[in-house]
């Protein structure tokens, strides 16, 4: 037993595994969901505090992945309420971003894909980036969600067409 | 769509439109000891919090006639019910601007605008809910420019009233980061279009999709609604009918009306207070400046740049918060709520960014300081006037 945090030693072995782990693709979620690094760093920080915090109630009735996915996307939903008072606009648009001279000529393709999906509303955002980008099934994001996963699989649908609208130039009706 | 040959577009799609980004070795380590420091000082803050929000809407909502009728207002779509952190110091503007129009109504309570950020509520609702309606903002802008909300749960194609949303309206509001050309403007003007879709034939809601049963209701004339959102429609794309959310699938069966609404929201007294840092701190071990000095209200920010001379100011013990002579100011809102170490792309440079969610102006000295504690106590200041 850690005296110091009263968690068990396999406890924060686990915790250190996580933060292996799952570090960089939370910072990727994150940013998807904030368009800014240092607030995706304050998300990915939060979300682990989180964790560290309830892991000895972790009763493992769900992975660790989805756990862990629940917890990132309610924290940045929470920052994204509060968007507004943090001050310093460090957002990144696509269109300012540094693009590497492109040679591949999909890159541009993928670059616009990328831009509509950071402009998705976030119920389409949130299922397009857990299924397609952090590869869980519908259940699993369903349970993320607090929804079926009918409901997951209907959102998915619409965010595809939502996608296919946005990159043929703009909703079908304006 | 071919699911594999679209993931893999997604993965390449995210990693194009993100930053570089790099695992920190030791970010378990600095959380343990974070959480460690913080637990009993986030027990107290939960505590305190509850007292302040209490209080933040007592005094919202006297003389606030809307608000006070529905209890939904712009500190609530920011807060919300929220213990856990204290509400700073906001002006809030009443707006109490409402339109209607073909039995729906939408409504603006309040907003706040700091010169950077502003945010509104709103209500959306069906006053004549025997048939339900659904809608979408489509266009949002600040002094004619075309801003985005925060992306949050949005309305469109929330069936009002339906087995998802029980009562005929919804609540929510928008968080807007103003374009950098509005950044600092005194007064913003806010222009909003909102879309409403009711159909126009008898609406039969299904509780689960099943085909049969809405191709033998649509043939029956009515307009059928599949469930929270959705309904069964003609899905030119796909050459078939199908659960459809674009209104080009509606075949003319619902009937559009445009609600628009106007205000200005000026800018608050308790916005950014931009601290005055000097532009260069030399020191024996090497020079520093400050990325950024402000006090907001979302509290006190300072980033600091180091560009070490010696090992010495890598061999940083701590960082403190300290008043211009050193002394590291106590309390338990001095503890930081973001304390980062981070690599800069500049070889040799290390940047500290710091955040004290609790901090006010009228909490600090006359002049502060991020001040290096290292290895053998020395403390190196970096002063920044607040007044």
């Amino acid at each position: 037993m850690n005296a110091e945090s009263g968690q068990k030693p396999e406890t924060e072995e686990l915790f250190d595994r996580l933060v292996e782990e799952y570090q960089l693709p939370l910072k990727r979620l994150c940013f998807m969901y904030l368009r800014d690094l240092s607030l995706a760093e304050d998300a990915v920080q939060e979300t682990f505090l989180k964790v560290y915090r309830s892991m000895e109630g972790f009763r493992a009735e769900s992975t660790a992945k989805t756990w862990i996915m629940k917890i990132a996307v309610n924290t940045c939903r929470d920052m994204l309420h509060s968007a507004w008072m943090r001050h310093h606009d460090r957002r990144t648009v696509p269109e300012e971003m540094q693009i590497a001279a492109e040679e591949d000529p999909d890159a541009e393709d993928a670059r616009a894909l990328g831009k509509a999906i950071l402009d998705l509303p976030s119920r389409y955002k949130d299922v397009i980036l857990l299924y397609y980008y952090q590869d869980m099934s519908q259940e699993e994001i369903a349970e993320i969600l607090r929804t079926s996963a009918s409901t997951v699989s209907r959102r998915l649908k619409r965010a595809q067409e939502r996608l296919r609208n946005m990159l043929e130039g703009g909703r079908e009706d304006e | 769509m071919n699911n594999e040959k679209f993931r893999k577009q997604v993965h390449r799609a995210v990693e194009k439109v993100s930053p570089a980004m790099k695992s920190d070795p030791f970010l378990a380590q600095k959380l343990r000891v974070r959480a460690r420091e913080n637990e009993e000082k986030t027990l107290k803050r939960r505590v305190s919090a509850g007292a302040v929000i209490l209080t933040a809407f007592v005094v919202i909502s006297m003389g606030v006639g809307i608000a006070a009728v529905s209890g939904w207002d712009v500190m609530q779509f920011l807060y919300g019910d929220r213990t856990a952190q204290q509400i700073p110091e906001i002006d809030v503007f009443p707006i109490r601007q409402e339109v209607s129009g073909d039995g729906a109504l939408f409504r603006v309570d309040s907003a706040v605008y700091d010169g950077k950020y502003l945010a509104f509520d709103w209500h959306f609702e069906n006053t004549e809910p025997e048939t339900p309606i659904c809608g979408y903002i489509q266009k949002l802008t600040a002094n004619g420019i075309p801003v985005a909300g925060d992306g949050g749960e949005s309305f469109e194609f929330l069936w009002l009233p339906s087995k998802y949303i029980e009562s005929n309206f919804w609540q929510n509001g928008a968080s807007v980061v103003l374009p950098a050309d509005l950044a600092g403007t005194e007064t913003v003007h806010i222009d909003m279009l909102v879309k409403v879709y009711r159909p126009t034939c008898a609406v039969y809601e299904m509780e689960k999709f099943n085909m049969e049963e809405a191709v033998r209701k649509t043939e029956e004339g009515y307009f059928v609604i599949t469930e929270d959102e959705g309904f069964f429609g003609y899905d030119p794309y796909e050459e078939q009918w199908t659960v459809s959310y674009g209104i080009e699938n509606s075949d003319g069966r619902l009937r559009e009306t445009a609600l628009e609404i106007s205000f200005d929201v000026p800018k608050g007294e308790n916005s950014d207070r931009v601290l005055k840092p000097l532009p260069v701190y030399e020191t024996e071990h090497g020079t520093a400046s400050y990325d950024v000095a402000a006090v907001t209200a979302g509290g006190l920010h300072l980033t600091l740049r180091l560009h070490p001379d010696d090992v010495a100011l890598n061999g940083i013990r701590e960082l403190i918060l300290t008043d211009g002579d050193g002394s590291a100011l106590q309390g338990d809102r001095f503890a930081p709520d973001v304390a980062l170490r981070l690599d800069s792309a500049d070889p040799g440079t290390v940047i500290f960014r710091y955040r004290w969610s609790d901090i006010r102006p009228k909490d600090l000295p006359d002049t502060v300081s991020l001040t290096c504690v290292l290895e053998d106590g020395t403390r190196l200041l970096f002063p920044v006037a607040v007044r």
